[in-house]
């Protein structure tokens, strides 16, 4: 599981690619835990969708820890709540809540 | 206030930005200072990724506030956010940065010159766009009335004076408040559609001037913008001395049926131009515009799902006037949504039609400005379906305001699934076509002769190795007569009636047997040949197809023999032993031609070849997997043949050992042990066990000869000699490798009939509809047994079973005469035809009707058989409307076992101009029964036909069965897998919930 924290932006985007690259591939769900995000642009919407076509594409998933209503509000407005698997708690990994397209 | 910084144009550019924002004072309400933040952040992040990034390069951010708006701009030495064909995630980027600045800022704007510079603003206080505006409720609420009270109204236009009265209905109809009307010429124009006002203006003085009377039909623009049809006649009324004075007239609003009539135009045109397509990428464009020609929409476009990226990516666009549009259809270009995002994600995700009033207003458009921009307003998009699968979107946009039209939405989702139809009946066609590639493929590489003639006695086929032997090129007999060119004049009027009396009473002398005759060269000597005459069949062509061979040596062996027997007996044992291998030659290829099953074949072969050339013979084919299956396994004593097969169960051959069968797969080339000798058992065997058991067997010579088709081993055959003491020598060997070549020729072309039947079977099964819909209260089952294995050709059966609507169901089954892929696509049409007419016309009887007259215009040459029924569902049990057009009646079963046949015979549909045809009701309770099913089930040439007092007879003995287990029923009473079953059989049945 990848915790990131503070505002997740286009240097931190970078950052975050670098770390999560190496072991992208290694775990059959890699979870990305957004609860102490406290900002959230394109840049970071652009790398997540990335993650996430990766991981459909070679039969892995990608779920995401929903972060704080001004942080998921961005993923509300673009439609990607609905394209992306999110959870409240990491342990709700069982549980999916997107729909497959 | 403003405030403004210069900052590296770097990474830390965006946070350092964000941070300006909270230096505001007053200090902006939390909501806005998010949305504030966040796109502050996206508009330098995009000067950071796309300018020019030295480290002397500056990006400048100013940021103005005041008490209606805050602005921001931001400049750059680079490229604006507008992308230029970049392409990647790039993309995504720029698309999603686009998106949030488009929905979260009042207005925003790029300039380019002298640097990038791009700025937009938010208003402090937001009003809500699609706040009620209790006017234009109102004006519908009244249009509403109107419409209900059938959508007619009057008016009167007295000509000198210029004025103009409407009755209220027709305010009404034109959308205003009754009394509100100004009263003249010009305020009456001004509703008309710009594009039909100078049309109707000009009818309106020719009926003046010419005393006519008046009828026009135009568009109208209503107040709230959206666009209605209009049917308008007047007459005009005279005074004395015969002057006009006054224009009376009527006004109906006909846009319903307008709509209506353009619809069943647009399915008409799609149909049409799936049947004549080759390939989707043909077929689009001209969709898009016969959809938006025909119903009027001035925008067309289709995307296509790119699974790499999974996308949707712009495929193609339409515009009846290109000129009028041209931002728009940029941003669409280059537009490519994800799941959910804009109007195609959005269809996509929700695989269902959607219905957009005004793009410019709505809250999931990325491509507004744009569209504002052009004057597009409503849209309806829908998707190309297969199945579950999304293939693709196809969008329509309009410069007017529609209304939403539920007919038009089931039209547009109709005409999805067709596509996703096509798509798949493109590619079972691109398979069968590649199986007759390889077909043709096999004829041109047989060693053999091979010549096919068609039911006329014409050339059909004529492979190199028949040039060869005839002296002809293949180009230059084709087509022409094959007795007058290849035998000889004293025999053709022989082999001319032979063919006649095969044609006519299906008795043949010649077909299955191997014949000895003459046949003409081209220089015209005479040729003695044996010939075996098969009959295989193309789609929608006899093909008679002789395997021919030269047997003047043959011949000349035979002289041989009967000189040397005047001479020695070793030769004579010599020249026996050849004509006996001749002649088993001869009996292996007349086994092998006669059956196209050629698992039945090979037993046949290995039977003959035991014990006349060998006491053990074995056969060994690759399978398309790559393992090595045994497939037979020969011996004059069933129980020797039950310890081989234990044995190579038990000591299965190793792949990597030389000497072996897979040796001679591998090599393709033959092994010979002229003699096996207890050493060689010892050396080859495992253990003692095996040893005895190899010893039990007894074997002491073997051969294994490859078997070769198209240049690519499939297998071996093993021939070993045991009781009988033999030893094979180099000239078993030639024989072996002989037989071993025609074996082979004969798997391969049986391997690709077989082949060949399950595509067609597939291509028939692809014209079913895969599942049949849940109906509340009743029970359908549906079967279909297509014509006996043998044959590989496609039938025309076809059945159906779908929702009209609420309530009303329809059940269609028919048909359509002849074989063959030509068939099989006319099905296909009958199929979609009759389903988009069943909307559209009321009755049964009206859709075959209809029905029929478009196959005529079709394929006039075809005829078809369907039955139609419209099913209503009734409080306790249902209603049953049918109507036949030249098809069997379907058969009715009561609770109480009573049976009888529904419906009138009908004229058969699709060749006639005028046709015969009425419905007939009955009411179905609770229990009762009704079974429609194709004539294949009642033809007379099955070894148990069924009249149509069988019939009867026979569906009584359903009583008290469900849907499914009557359809079985059926089913078994005419299953008969040894008979030449000519016809297929489809078989639907329906039941009303006991």
């Amino acid at each position: 599981m990848v915790s990131i924290s503070g505002e997740f932006d286009i240097s931190a985007a970078m950052d975050v690619e670098q770390q999560i690259r190496p072991i992208e591939d290694q775990v059959p769900v890699l979870v990305v835990d957004l609860r102490a995000v406290s900002f959230l642009d394109s840049s970071a919407l652009r790398l997540v969708v990335e993650l996430d076509a990766n991981a459909r594409t070679r039969g892995r998933r990608l779920v995401l820890v929903r972060g704080p209503e001004e942080v998921h509000r961005v993923f509300r407005i673009t439609r990607l709540d609905h394209q992306l698997e999110f959870v409240d708690h990491p342990t709700d990994l069982a549980r999916p809540t997107r729909r497959d397209p | 206030m403003t405030l403004e910084r210069r900052l590296p144009a770097a990474p830390e550019a965006a946070s350092e930005a964000r941070r300006l924002v909270d230096k505001l004072d007053p200090p902006l309400p939390p909501d806005l200072s998010d949305n504030l933040r966040l796109l502050i952040s996206e508009v330098v992040t995009n000067a950071v990724r796309h300018g020019p990034n030295g480290s002397d390069d500056r990006i400048r951010v100013r940021l103005d506030a005041t008490d209606e708006r805050v602005r921001v701009d931001v400049l750059d030495a680079g490229e604006g956010f507008v992308r230029h064909g970049r392409a990647g995630a790039a993309d995504l980027q720029g698309g999603w940065g686009l998106f949030l600045v488009e929905q979260l800022s009042s207005r925003w704007g790029v300039e380019v010159e002298p640097t990038t510079h791009v700025w937009f603003e938010i208003d402090v206080s937001e009003r809500d766009r699609r706040s009620a505006d209790d006017e234009l409720r109102r004006s519908e609420e009244h249009l509403r009335l109107a419409l209900a009270a059938g959508g007619m109204g009057t008016w009167e236009w007295t000509i000198d004076a210029g004025v103009v009265r409407w009755s209220e209905s027709l305010e009404l109809i034109h959308g205003l408040e009754p009394g509100t009307f100004r009263g003249t010429f010009e305020a009456y124009k001004s509703d008309m559609h710009p594009e039909d006002r100078d049309e109707v203006v000009r009818k309106l003085e020719t009926a003046v001037k010419e005393h006519t009377d008046y009828a026009a039909e135009y568009r109208i623009i209503l107040p709230n913008g959206v666009m209605r049809w209009i049917n308008a006649r007047a007459r005009l009324l005279f005074d004395r001395s015969d002057r006009p004075v006054r224009l009376v007239g009527v006004c109906a609003d006909v846009t319903a049926d307008k709509e209506a009539a353009q619809r069943l135009i647009a399915q008409h045109a799609v149909a049409r131009i799936l049947a004549e397509s080759e390939t989707l990428d043909e077929a689009t464009p001209r969709i898009l515009a016969a959809i938006g020609e025909s119903l009027g929409w001035e925008l067309g476009t289709v995307y296509f799902v790119d699974r790499r990226s999974w996308v949707l990516r712009c495929a193609g666009t339409w515009a009846a006037i290109p000129e009028r549009a041209p931002s728009f259809l940029q941003a669409t270009r280059d537009f490519a949504p994800v799941t959910g995002l804009g109007l195609p994600g959005r269809v996509w995700e929700e695989r269902r039609t959607v219905w957009i009033d005004d793009v410019t207003k709505d809250d999931n458009f990325p491509r507004a400005t744009a569209a504002a921009r052009d004057d597009l307003h409503s849209a309806v998009a829908f998707p190309i379906l297969l199945g579950p699968e999304v293939l693709g979107v196809l969008e329509f946009f309009s410069h007017d305001l529609r209304e939403p039209d539920e007919e038009l939405l089931r039209m547009m989702s109709t005409i999805g699934n067709q596509i996703g139809q096509f798509v798949e009946r493109k590619r079972v066609e691109a398979v069968v076509r590649e199986s007759e590639a390889r077909k043709s493929a096999i004829l041109q590489s047989a060693q053999d002769a091979i010549v096919s003639m068609d039911a006329d006695g014409l050339v059909v086929d004529f492979n190199p190795a028949a040039e060869e032997m005839f002296g002809y090129r293949e180009p230059d007999v084709v087509g022409s007569e094959l007795a007058s060119l290849l035998i000889p004049p004293a025999d053709r009027d022989r082999h001319r009636s032979s063919l006649a009396r095969y044609l006519e009473t299906g008795q043949s002398s010649i077909l299955g047997r191997r014949v000895e005759l003459l046949a003409l060269r081209a220089d015209g000597q005479e040729l003695p040949v044996e010939v075996t005459v098969t009959r295989v069949d193309d789609p929608g062509q006899m093909l008679f197809t002789a395997y021919i061979r030269d047997i003047s040596d043959r011949r000349r062996v035979e002289q041989m023999r009967a000189q040397l027997l005047a001479n020695e007996r070793a030769a004579r044992a010599e020249a026996e032993s050849a004509n006996e291998r001749l002649s088993f030659l001869a009996d292996a290829s007349v086994a092998l031609a006669s059956s196209l099953n050629y698992r039945r074949t090979l037993s046949k072969l290995t039977k003959l070849a035991v014990p006349r050339v060998a006491d053990w013979c074995t056969i060994e084919i690759v399978e398309p997997n790559g393992s090595v299956q045994s497939i037979e396994v020969t011996h004059s004593d069933p129980d020797k043949i039950a310890t081989a097969k234990e044995f190579r169960l038990r000591y299965p051959p190793d792949p990597s050992e030389p000497g072996g069968i897979y040796e001679v797969i591998r090599t393709s080339r033959s092994i010979v042990y002229p003699e096996i000798t207890d050493e060689m058992l010892e050396s080859g065997t495992r253990d003692r066990e095996q040893l005895d058991l190899a010893r039990s067997l007894g074997l002491r010579s073997a051969m294994i000869v490859p078997l070769i088709a198209r240049g690519r081993s499939m297998g071996a055959i093993t021939f070993a000699s045991a009781e009988s003491g033999r030893r094979f020598g180099d000239a078993d060997l030639e024989f072996a490798e002989d037989l071993a070549r025609r074996a082979s020729l004969a798997i391969d072309n049986a391997r690709l009939y077989e082949e060949r039947s399950h595509i067609a079977r597939t291509l028939q099964r692809s014209l079913l509809p895969p599942e049949l819909p849940e109906v509340p209260g009743i029970e359908l089952a549906a079967l279909y047994q297509p014509a006996a294995v043998e044959r590989n050709e496609v039938g025309g059966d076809f059945y159906d079973v779908f929702e009209i609507r609420e309530g009303e169901w329809a059940i269609a089954i028919g048909d359509v005469c002849g074989k063959g892929v030509e068939a099989a696509a006319l099905t296909g049409f009958a199929r979609h035809t009759l389903r988009a007419v069943a909307v559209h016309q009321r009755g049964p009887s009206a859709v075959l009707s209809t029905m029929s007259e478009a196959m005529r215009r079709e394929d006039g040459e075809r005829f078809s058989t369907v039955a139609f029924a419209l099913l209503e569902s009734r409080a306790d049990g249902a209603r049953l409307t049918v109507a036949c057009g030249g098809h069997p009646l379907p058969l009715v079963l009561r609770r109480d076992g009573h049976a009888e046949t529904i419906g009138v015979p009908g004229t058969l549909l699709g060749i006639f101009e005028e046709v015969e045809l009425e419905d007939r009701s009955i009411e179905l309770e609770p229990g009762d029964t009704v079974v429609f099913f194709t004539d294949g089930l009642i033809d007379s040439r099955r070894s148990h036909p069924l009249g149509e007092r069988g019939l009867l007879d026979f569906v009584r003995t359903c009583a008290g069965l469900d849907a499914h287990g009557t359809a079985e029923r059926f089913l078994e009473a005419v299953a008969d897998p040894h008979s030449e079953a000519p016809d297929d059989v489809a078989i639907v049945v329906v039941r009303v919930r006991p």
